[in-house]
């Protein structure tokens, strides 16, 4: 078959691989329909992710179509469409059982910090990501979810990542009616973020970022208001006087992670690799949040260690909450939002490439050129 | 090639796992080396960074290093041909 494969960093190539097979009775075969560029796979591009193998294959947004499934797979058959959750999860575990999947302890052998999830290096498991024709899908009577027969691939392609994150972002902000939410970072789960943010009954949505076209999708897509963070002086003291008149917005969002922009300190020290990336819009968050108030990280951080003014948070009572997305937990809510119309999210898909032009894809998220927002491959045209 | 995690997560089941792309070579080994760390240790995520380097260095050589090899060869043979014929 036809896969993306990375060869170090900043370096990609679309080459052939052995299809996958079916390993484990729980496993299927996915023939991969659509499947998406995630701002996350650009760190793994950069090579900040550890045990990122030469020859991985990247990619854990997609939908695609049931080829074949193991002996003990129930409720899904070949030629049934389905949208993957990014987290393999088992469905039994203590943490499954919890309905947090992003911490299942049964799919990743290869670390504590979370579960298997698909191409994301070795670090997560090592298992081969949707960047292909084909993706092997392990526990699949648990984590896919069947498309309804009236929705098409690409209306809930984002139900297996990037909407279920910013929904999650904005449900950790436990933001209360009325209250005012503060958004770092205006790519595509940021603008989830936003968009979730007024279905959980904000009164006021500001979304920061530094790239034109991006606060615009902001402004059109998510009716948020927008900050270029690169237009003031000092982004953390206007945005507290933009909300309360200097008190502060009550939750803000880091919908950026590791690899920031606007600190000179920490893109030194994060070039260094002294510190994993450049934390710049956590350290704004919790700078800009007001005392007492909520602050939720959904942007990714690599291991081992951030500088991050955790005397700050302490002394202003800040509460922070964090996780990788549990994305199964909320894929039917979210589905009915996208079928009665109030999220569209096609809106964001700025580009369209076969699965051959994934590295020209790359390149154009990478480089934010021609207003890139979100690439969608579609490995059928290869 | 990978060790359970330690500590309380030691005694959980794995129950599937991914079998693409084993260690090999000299980042292997470092893996190797970087797995029997527990992941709370920094040297842990160090010495897979230090991996991921020279596995793209191997990656890279292995190409050029065949070519050598076969050319090699060849010559080899050639010459014992040679010699062959010679005698």
């Amino acid at each position: 078959m036809r896969a993306l494969t990375y060869r170090g960093p900043h370096r990609v190539r679309v080459g052939d691989k052995p299809e996958p097979r079916i390993e484990h009775p729980r496993d299927a075969i996915v023939r991969v329909t659509r499947a998406a560029i995630c701002g996350s796979d650009l760190h793994l591009l950069h090579g900040l992710v550890p045990d990122t193998r030469v020859g991985s294959t990247f990619g854990h947004e997609f939908a695609g179509v049931i080829e074949e499934v193991g002996p003990e797979v129930a409720g899904l058959k070949p030629g049934d469409r389905v949208v993957v959750p990014f987290n393999i999860a088992c469905g039994d575990c203590f943490f499954c059982r919890r309905g947090l999947t992003a911490s299942c302890e049964r799919t990743n052998p290869n670390s504590s910090l979370g579960s298997g999830c698909f191409g994301y290096s070795h670090m997560t498991g090592g298992y081969e990501g949707a960047h292909a024709q084909y993706v092997r899908v392990p526990f699949a009577d648990v984590g896919p979810m069947k498309i309804p027969d009236d929705m098409d691939d690409e209306s809930v392609l984002f139900l297996g990542d990037i909407f279920p994150t910013g929904y999650q972002a904005a449900e950790m902000g436990e933001i209360k009616e009325g209250e005012t939410v503060v958004v770092f970072g205006a790519g595509p789960v940021g603008l989830f973020a936003a968009k979730s943010c007024w279905l959980l009954g904000a009164g006021r949505v500001i979304v920061v970022d530094r790239y034109d076209y991006r606060l615009r999708m902001a402004r059109d897509w998510a009716g948020a208001e927008t900050v270029d963070y690169e237009e003031v002086d000092d982004i953390v003291s206007y945005l507290q006087e933009m909300c309360g008149g200097g008190r502060g917005p009550d939750v803000c969002i880091d919908a950026v992670g590791c690899e920031a922009s606007g600190s000179a300190l920490h893109t030194f020290l994060g070039k260094l690799k002294i510190e994993a990336g450049q934390p710049t819009a956590l350290e704004w968050c919790i700078h800009t949040v007001r005392k007492a108030g909520n602050v939720s990280i959904v942007g990714v951080y690599g291991p081992p260690w951030n500088l991050v003014p955790i005397g700050t948070a302490m002394n202003k009572g800040l509460t922070l909450r964090m996780n990788q997305c549990n994305v199964k937990r909320y894929m039917g809510y979210l589905l009915e939002q996208i079928r009665a119309g109030r999220v569209d999210p096609r809106g964001i898909i700025s580009h369209r490439l076969s699965l051959e032009e994934a590295p020209r894809a790359y390149h154009l998220f990478e480089n934010k050129e021609d207003d890139c927002m979100k690439c969608v491959l579609l490995p059928e045209a290869a | 090639m990978e060790r359970p995690v330690s500590g309380p997560d030691a005694s959980r089941a794995i129950v599937v796992r991914s079998s693409v792309l084993p260690p090999r070579g000299l980042s292997g080994l470092v893996r190797r080396a970087a797995y029997r760390v527990p992941d709370h240790r920094p040297r842990h995520w160090m010495l897979l960074l230090l991996a991921d380097r020279i596995d793209v260095a191997e990656s890279a050589l292995r190409r050029p290093l065949l070519w050598l090899l076969g050319l090699g060869l060849l010559g080899g043979g050639v010459a014992a041909w040679r010699r062959y014929r010679a005698a």
